[in-house]
C-alpha cells in the first residue's frame, strides 16, 4: 500500500513539475529553419519571415524537401510569431533554427537589442543562432534565393558561416549569446557578418560580405572584407586561410601561402596619454603557390617568401586597425575588453574616453611566418 | 521419455499402506499383493519358477514390459537360479543367492514396499523367494534413451559438443568422466510426491561454499510438489527473488559448462528426465557467459562479451530512446535526421508511441511462432514476416520506416542475449511505456529502477552485480566479467561461491 502510493506521487510529480515538455508529433510541428525580420506595412509594427520546411514531398523516395516562406506581422516579435498561426494550423517550431537574418534599417534606426529578446528567453530556440545583418533592401528577399549547396537559405548562411573558419576566415560571427554578451560588456564593440545577393553566374545566389559593425546596438557602417580579414589576425581568430603576397614588387601578387597554424600575441600599456599595442603573429604556412622556378631548397629564396609575406601581413593589419580608428573609433577588435580584464583600475579610467583613446592608440606590429612544407613535388 | 508409476499404482499403493499391507513369507500371497497393487497395468509382469534340482524352492520375479532388459533376466536371473545346486542355509537364503547365484552388479535387500515399487517402476526387476519376507531389487534397467548430441539451445563453433540428455546416469558419466576425483561430491534427492523424480547434487567438497550448499539442502527440503518433469520446476521453487525476471539460478544442457562450474565452487543439480541442470549460484555477469569465450581466443572472446553486453542496452532501450526522441525532444536530433523522421511521420496514420508497441508486439508474435510452429511452415512464416510486415506495412504507410528498423536492431539484439531474454522483454516494453508518458525523465527514472532492482537481488546470499557491486576494480576481481581474462592471468576463483573458497587454482605461466 504504501509502495502503490509511494509510484503514485512519484508518477504524479513527474507529470507536473519536470519541465514544460509534451507529447508532439514531429509532424504536427511547422519547422523553423531561419527567420527575417523587417519593417510593417505599419509604423510600430514588424514583418517576420519564417523559413519552414516544407515536408509534403519528402516521404517520397526522392526525399525533396523544400522551404516553405510564411509571413506574419505583429506588433512585437513574439506577436508576430504567434499571429503566424493564422495562416497555419501547426505552431512553428524554433529548435531547427540556424538563422536571424536583420533589416539594415532595422538595426540602424531602431538597434537589434528588442529584435532578439525573444530568441534569448524562449525555451526552444537556441544560444547557437548565427545573426546577420542584411545587405539588401529588405531581409525577407534573401530567402528567395536558392542556396547552392542545401536547400534552405537559413542553413547555407549558418554553414557559409562555420566552415569559413576552417577555408577561408573572412568572416567575424556573432551568436545570438555572444551578441547579447557584446552588448553588455564594455570595451568591445559588437560587429555582425552583413550576407548579400550576388550574381553566380546567371542565378543570383547569397555570399557573405563585410561586417556591420554597431554602436551599442545600432548599426552604424559597415567593414570591407578584406579588413575583416586581417581583424581577424588582430583578434586571433583565424583558423585557416590564404596569404597573398608580391615577391617581385611587379604589381601582381605571385604567392599564396596557406596557413596552417598561426598565434597572435598583443599587449597593451598606456603612458598616461596615449595606449600602445604591441602585436605579435607567429605563423606557420604551406607554400603551394609560389613562383614557377624558386628553389626550396634554397634557404634564401625561402627566407626572402616569407619576409615579403610577413611585411605584406604587417602593412595589411596596420592598414585594418587604421580603418577602423579612423572610420568609426569603435573598438571592434576588444582592446579595451583586454584591459578591463587585465588591469580594472586603468580601465575605469578610461573607459569613459576609450573611443577618443582607441583613436590615437599606436600600434606596433610583428610578424613572423615560417614556411614549414611546400607541399607535394610531382 | 521414462516410464512413471501410473497414478492409480500410486493410489493403491497408498491404500495398502493404509492398510499396513506388507510381504509375507508365502509367495502365493507375495504374487497376489503385487499383482493387486498393478491391477490394470498390462505391462506388469509376474514370473513364477522353480529350481530344478530341488522344485520346492519357488521363486517368483516382477518387471515392468520395456524397461528391462530380456536378455538380463533370462541369463543372469532366471538361468542360474533354475540351474542352481547350492544348498542354502536356512537362514540367510536371500544373502547366498545374492551373493553365489545371481549375475547381477547391484542387489539390494528389502521388505520396504514403497522402495520396492519406485524400482519396478524404473526397471529393476523383483526377486521374491517362497519363505521370505523380503525381496530382491536386482539391477535390469535398460531403456530406450536420446543418443548424445549437441544441445540446439547451446550450439557452439569450436569445443565439446557433446550434451546431456535424459538420463540421469548418463548426464552424470560425461561430469565424471571430466572429473577423475574423489574430491567430487554426488548427493542424490529425490522431488515429486508422485513422480519420485531422482537428482543430484554435485560439487566439489574442498572448493564449495558450505553456507551455500547448506541453504540449497534447507531450500530443497521445503519443496513439496507432486511432479517434477525439469529442473525450472526446481528453479523456480528455490529461486531468491520469485518475482524477479532475472534468472538467480543458471541453467545448461553442457557437461562442460556443469564442470566448469563445479571448478568455480558452484553447485550443479541435475535431474532425471531432462538435460537441463541448474548451476547455483549464479550472478548477472553469466548471462554474458559462452563457453565458447574460454575455447577461444581470449581478445575475440572479450570482444563478444562487449558486443553482448552493449546488446542488452541496445535491446531494452533502443525503442524507449526513440519514442523520447522523436516525441518529446526533436532538438536532440541532428538537423537532417529530424527532417528524415519528420518527413516520414507525415504520411503515417498513428502515433510514435502506438507504432513501436505494435510493431513489437508483432515482432514477439513472430518470434514465438518460430518457436512454436511446426519447422515445415518455415518458409511461410519467413515471407509473411519479411515481406508483408516490412516493406508492404511501409509501402502501405501504415508505420514509418524508422520505427522498422528501431524494431530490427531491437530484434537482432534480443536474439544475442537468450540467457537474458526475460528481463529483457519485461524491460522493453517498461521502459517503452516509461518514455512514451515521460520522455527522457521517464527513460532514466525506468533505467535507474532497472539498475537499482539488479543491484539488490542475491543468489543464495551472493550479491548478483558480484564482483563489480563492490566497485572494486581490482584486476583479479573482473577478469572473468566484462572482459575474459587470459587463462595465464585467471588466478583466482571466482569470488561468487564466497571468499572462504579463493584459491590459487592456476599455475601462472605466461610472463608472470
Amino acid at each position: 500500500m504504501k509502495k502503490a502510493f509511494a509510484i503514485l506521487i512519484v508518477s504524479f510529480i513527474s507529470v507536473t513539475m519536470t519541465g514544460c515538455w509534451n507529447y508532439r508529433g514531429a509532424d504536427k510541428m511547422e519547422t523553423v529553419k531561419g527567420v527575417a525580420i523587417d519593417m510593417g506595412p505599419k509604423n510600430g509594427t514588424y514583418l517576420l519571415t519564417f523559413e519552414t520546411i516544407n515536408l509534403s514531398d519528402a516521404a517520397g523516395r526522392e526525399g525533396k524537401v523544400m522551404p516553405e516562406l510564411v509571413e506574419s506581422v505583429g506588433t512585437t516579435i513574439y506577436d508576430a510569431i504567434r499571429k503566424a498561426n493564422n495562416k497555419l494550423s501547426s505552431k512553428l517550431y524554433f529548435s531547427q533554427m540556424q538563422t536571424l537574418i536583420i533589416n539594415q534599417t532595422l538595426a540602424k534606426e531602431q538597434g537589434i537589442s528588442p529584435l532578439i529578446e525573444w530568441f534569448l528567453h524562449d525555451n526552444e530556440a537556441r544560444e547557437l543562432i548565427n545573426v546577420v545583418i542584411s545587405g539588401e533592401k529588405t531581409a525577407k528577399e534573401l530567402f528567395n534565393m536558392k542556396p547552392i549547396s542545401v536547400d534552405f537559405v537559413g542553413q547555407e548562411i549558418c554553414e557559409i558561416i562555420d566552415k569559413d573558419r576552417y577555408v577561408l576566415s573572412y568572416i567575424k560571427s556573432n551568436l545570438i549569446y555572444e551578441v547579447y554578451n557584446c552588448l553588455n560588456r564594455d570595451g568591445i564593440a559588437l560587429t555582425l557578418p552583413i550576407f548579400m545577393i550576388v550574381q553566380n553566374g546567371e542565378k543570383p545566389t547569397i555570399q557573405a560580405d563585410g561586417s556591420a559593425v554597431f554602436k551599442k546596438d545600432k548599426m552604424i557602417g559597415n567593414i570591407p572584407a578584406e579588413i575583416v580579414h586581417f581583424s581577424l589576425f588582430v583578434t586571433d581568430e583565424i583558423d585557416k586561410g590564404i596569404l597573398t603576397t608580391d615577391l617581385n614588387n611587379d604589381g601582381q601578387d605571385d604567392v599564396a601561402l596557406e596557413i596552417m597554424k598561426t598565434k597572435t600575441k598583443s599587449s597593451i600599456s598606456f603612458d598616461g596619454k596615449k595606449i600602445k599595442i604591441k602585436i605579435n603573429v607567429q605563423s606557420s604556412v604551406m607554400a603551394l603557390e609560389i613562383p614557377p622556378g624558386t628553389d626550396m631548397l634554397d634557404v634564401t629564396s625561402v627566407k626572402k617568401i616569407s619576409a615579403s609575406a610577413q611585411n605584406r601581413l604587417v602593412q595589411k593589419m596596420h592598414e585594418s586597425i587604421k580603418y577602423v580608428q579612423t572610420e568609426y573609433q569603435k573598438d571592434v577588435f576588444g582592446f579595451g575588453k583586454m584591459i578591463y580584464e587585465k588591469n580594472h583600475k586603468l580601465w575605469h579610467k578610461l573607459s569613459k574616453d576609450w573611443d577618443v583613446y582607441f583613436k590615437n592608440a599606436e600600434v606596433e606590429i610583428k610578424s613572423n611566418i615560417f614556411i614549414r612544407s611546400s607541399g607535394m613535388s610531382k | 521419455m521414462l516410464d512413471y508409476p501410473s497414478k492409480e499404482a500410486i493410489e493403491k499403493l497408498n491404500q495398502q499402506k493404509n492398510r499396513g499391507a506388507s510381504l509375507t513369507s508365502d509367495l502365493k500371497q507375495n504374487i497376489a499383493l503385487f499383482k493387486g497393487l498393478f491391477k490394470d497395468d498390462d505391462t506388469f509382469i509376474a514370473r513364477p519358477f522353480n529350481n530344478k534340482a530341488d522344485p520346492n524352492i519357488r521363486f517368483c520375479i516382477f518387471n515392468m514390459d520395456g524397461l528391462v532388459k530380456p536378455d538380463i533376466i533370462n541369463e543372469a536371473i532366471i538361468k542360474p537360479l533354475m540351474l542352481t545346486t547350492i544348498q542354502f542355509s536356512e537362514k540367510k537364503r536371500l544373502d547366498t543367492l545374492s551373493n553365489q547365484v545371481i549375475l547381477i552388479n547391484e542387489v539390494t535387500k528389502t521388505n520396504n514396499l514403497q522402495e520396492l515399487i519406485e524400482s519396478v517402476t524404473y526397471g529393476d526387476t523383483i526377486l521374491i523367494l517362497d519363505g521370505e519376507a523380503e525381496a530382491l531389487i536386482l539391477n535390469t534397467k535398460y531403456f530406450q534413451l536420446r543418443s548424445v548430441s549437441e544441445p540446439p539451445s547451446e550450439q557452439i563453433l569450436s569445443g565439446p559438443r557433446e550434451g546431456f540428455n535424459e538420463s540421469l546416469m548418463v548426464n552424470l558419466s560425461m561430469i565424471h568422466r571430466r572429473v577423475r576425483s574423489n574430491d567430487l561430491k554426488l548427493r542424490y534427492y529425490t522431488f515429486g510426491r508422485r513422480t519420485k523424480t531422482k537428482s543430484i547434487i554435485c560439487y566439489m567438497d574442498s572448493l564449495v561454499n558450505k553456507n551455500i550448499l547448506d541453504e540449497l539442502y534447507k531450500r530443497l527440503d521445503k519443496i513439496d510438489i507432486d511432479g517434477v518433469l525439469d529442473s525450472n520446476y526446481i528453479s523456480e521453487l528455490i529461486c531468491d527473488n520469485k518475482w524477479s525476471p532475472f534468472r538467480t539460478i543458471g541453467f545448461t544442457e553442457r557437461p562442460d559448462v556443469a564442470v566448469s562450474k563445479i571448478l568455480e565452487g558452484k553447485i550443479v543439480l541435475l535431474t532425471d528426465g531432462t538435460p537441463v541442470v541448474l548451476t547455483l549460484p549464479y550472478v548477472f555477469a553469466e548471462n554474458f557467459q559462452s563457453n565458447e569465450d574460454y575455447y577461444l581466443n581470449y581478445i575475440y572472446s572479450t570482444f563478444g562479451r562487449f558486443l553482448r553486453l552493449i546488446s542488452f542496452f541496445i535491446a531494452i532501450a533502443t525503442p524507449a530512446f526513440y519514442i523520447a526522441l522523436v516525441a518529446y525532444h526533436q532538438e536532440m536530433m541532428p538537423p537532417q535526421l529530424y527532417i528524415a523522421i519528420a518527413a516520414e511521420r507525415l504520411t503515417v496514420p498513428f502515433p510514435d508511441a502506438i507504432e513501436s508497441f505494435l510493431l513489437l508486439i508483432v515482432f514477439d508474435i513472430l518470434k514465438e511462432t518460430g518457436i512454436r510452429m511446426p519447422s515445415n511452415l518455415g518458409q511461410a512464416l519467413s515471407i509473411v514476416g519479411a515481406l508483408v510486415i516490412g516493406q508492404a506495412a511501409v509501402e502501405a504507410r501504415l508505420v514509418a520506416a524508422p520505427m522498422i528498423i528501431i524494431v530490427a536492431i531491437t530484434a537482432i539484439t534480443s536474439l544475442l542475449i537468450p540467457k537474458i531474454n526475460t528481463p529483457a522483454i519485461v524491460f522493453r516494453y517498461f521502459l517503452l511505456a516509461l518514455a512514451s508518458g515521460f520522455g527522457y525523465f521517464g527513460f532514466m527514472m525506468g533505467l535507474s529502477i532497472l539498475v537499482i532492482h539488479i543491484i539488490s537481488i542475491r543468489s543464495f546470499g551472493i550479491p548478483y552485480m558480484t564482483p563489480i557491486d563492490k566497485l572494486s576494480f581490482k584486476g583479479q576481481d573482473l577478469k572473468d566479467t566484462g572482459v575474459r581474462a587470459p587463462w595465464w592471468n585467471m588466478k583466482t576463483r571466482p569470488k561468487a561461491s564466497g571468499d572462504s573458497v579463493r584459491l590459487n587454482s592456476k599455475q601462472s605461466g605466461g610472463n608472470n
